[in-house]
């Protein structure tokens, strides 16, 4: 599911600030400022739609009533994934999961931080 | 005040209260305050105002207004308009909503802009959709009453696992963070304002603070040039104005029963509808006292159930293709076309048009007696 065509202008656009759920906190500006300065973070919770392991990828939807929107994140050193039952993988992620997902905005874009699979609200759409 | 002048005017004033007559369609709700009520009269204005390109209309929508599709008898009624919406059911049971092209709703109209930019007339709908679904215009009176309605109110009625017995088998669908559904055909969004605030850029091309970005066509971004009106093209205080237009709009009167459709209650038990089409439902606390703890005439559980094969179309969330919301009766009086997608010309058709779950009470509709058949339909008539 993950689409060839890079395109990251419209989510680059929206404003995760307002859009998605969970608190932003800054990083003080400073003139200062080392590499090591925290990267401004946020927090959403959404469903996952693809994960590449190999890309280190994961797509998930999110948005405001009808109108969806597509988060794309990445991750450097694989987060362990927090779920009830068990500390499991990044590739263990599979589309149609609710996951709590804490990221850093980074330059090169949102860098997964922590991940928490939330339990499945409901059976698939296929009964 | 002496004790019998006091007791006069208390019974006066409930007599009064007794007899005050409900407010007409498209009218706000009683009881609220001089400032509600100035919000619900501006946020008509902006309801009804029409777009056009230069005030930042489309470049892909369905409508021009939100008074376009939601008109008739009056601002917040139904409309003629028909959508089309397209899902991926995947292998694996999951629901592609199609978010990255260009989200499940594909818009029927494009700006003279895109056209020449493009050369289409509306959107295309991806070679990946499993399948479409058509969307008719409901209204959208009393809808403040069901966004006040408690998740736990709703759920109380759930019975996915079909426990009791009976066949009906509800089931709540989840947004995509989780969060219980109630808005839309498929009950997909939690709130009414997100909902409303939704449609501005899905259904009118507007962007706004919550949603600052234009839809992409089939996944591709809008062409440059296209649309100049910086975004968010309609400021928070403008959406503010609308979501509380929608959610004061008071839901429609009480019917006056007369004649055989005096009977159309106690029908409406008997056959089963009201297993699904719950009549009353009761909102819970409320930031606006006229919305607080009341009882709404919805005629719905707000939850998803099985419908057939014959009406299935697209899944959306949770819901499967044959799974739909049971749609609120109340405002049925306005409507002219049935069921989601605007497939039947009666109510009767809409009725008979009813499979999987609701068969066993389709199946008592169609045994009653005409004369009782026909007063049930009077009776629906009035909704």
């Amino acid at each position: 599911m993950i689409r060839g065509n890079g395109r990251m202008a419209p989510l680059s656009i929206l404003c995760f600030s307002v859009f998605l759920s969970g608190a932003v906190s800054a990083a003080p500006p400073s003139p200062a400022a080392t590499p090591a300065a925290p990267l401004p973070s946020a927090t959403l919770t959404a469903t996952v739609q693809s994960v590449d392991a190999q890309a280190r990828t994961l797509e998930v939807v999110t948005g405001v009533g009808y109108a969806l929107r597509v988060v794309r994140l990445s991750w450097k050193e694989a987060p362990t994934v927090r779920a009830a039952a068990t500390g499991a993988g990044m590739s263990q992620l599979k589309p149609g999961d609710l996951v709590r997902v804490e990221y850093g905005k980074a330059p090169e874009g949102n860098v997964v931080k922590t991940i928490e699979l939330l339990p499945s609200p409901g059976p698939p759409s296929v009964r | 005040m002496r004790p019998v002048l006091l007791s006069l005017a208390i019974a006066t004033i409930l007599v009064a209260a007794a007899c005050a007559k409900p407010p007409a369609p498209g009218e706000p709700l009683a009881g609220l305050d001089a400032a509600q009520r100035d919000q619900f009269e501006r946020g008509k204005v902006i309801f009804n105002r029409v777009f056009e390109p230069e005030t930042g209309l489309g470049p892909l929508f369905n409508a021009k207004s939100c008074g376009e599709c939601h008109e008739k008898p009056v601002a917040g009624g139904v409309g003629d308009e028909v959508e089309v919406h397209a899902t991926a059911l995947l292998p694996n049971g999951v629901c592609d909503p199609l978010a990255d092209l260009g989200g499940f709703v594909y818009q029927q109209h494009v700006t003279p802009a895109l056209k020449n930019a493009l050369g289409i007339d509306k959107e295309p709908v991806p070679a990946k959709a499993t399948a479409q679904g058509r969307r008719s215009s409901p209204d959208v009176l009393g809808f403040g009453l069901l966004d006040a309605v408690p998740d736990s109110e709703i759920l109380a009625y759930a019975d996915p696992d079909d426990r009791n017995h009976d066949g009906i088998s509800g089931r709540p669908n989840r947004f995509f963070d989780g969060r219980l559904g109630r808005f839309g055909r498929k009950a997909l969004v939690p709130t009414l304002a997100e909902f409303n605030e939704g449609a501005f850029p899905v259904e009118i091309g507007i962007t706004v603070p919550a949603v600052p970005s234009e839809e992409t066509v089939a996944g591709q971004p809008i062409p440059a040039g296209v649309d100049p009106v910086p975004d968010p093209e309609l400021d928070a205080q403008s959406v503010a104005l609308v979501n509380a237009f929608v959610r004061f709009l008071a839901p429609p009167a009480p019917p006056k029963l007369k004649g055989a459709s005096r009977r159309g209650p106690e029908l409406f038990e008997k056959t089963g509808c009201a297993a699904c089409h719950v009549p009353r439902l009761k909102t819970g606390d409320s930031d606006v006292k006229a919305l607080a703890h009341r009882e709404v005439a919805a005629y719905t559980d707000l939850l998803l159930h099985d419908m057939g094969p014959t009406l299935a179309d697209i899944c959306l969330g949770l819901a499967s293709p044959s799974e739909f919301r049971t749609e609120p009766l109340m405002g049925l009086r306005f409507s002219e076309k049935f069921l989601h997608d605007g497939r039947a010309a009666s109510i009767e058709e809409a009725i008979r048009l009813h499979g999987g779950e609701a068969v066993s009470a389709r199946d008592r509709f169609d045994s009653l007696p005409a004369a009782e058949r026909e007063a049930l339909l009077a009776f629906l008539k009035q909704l």
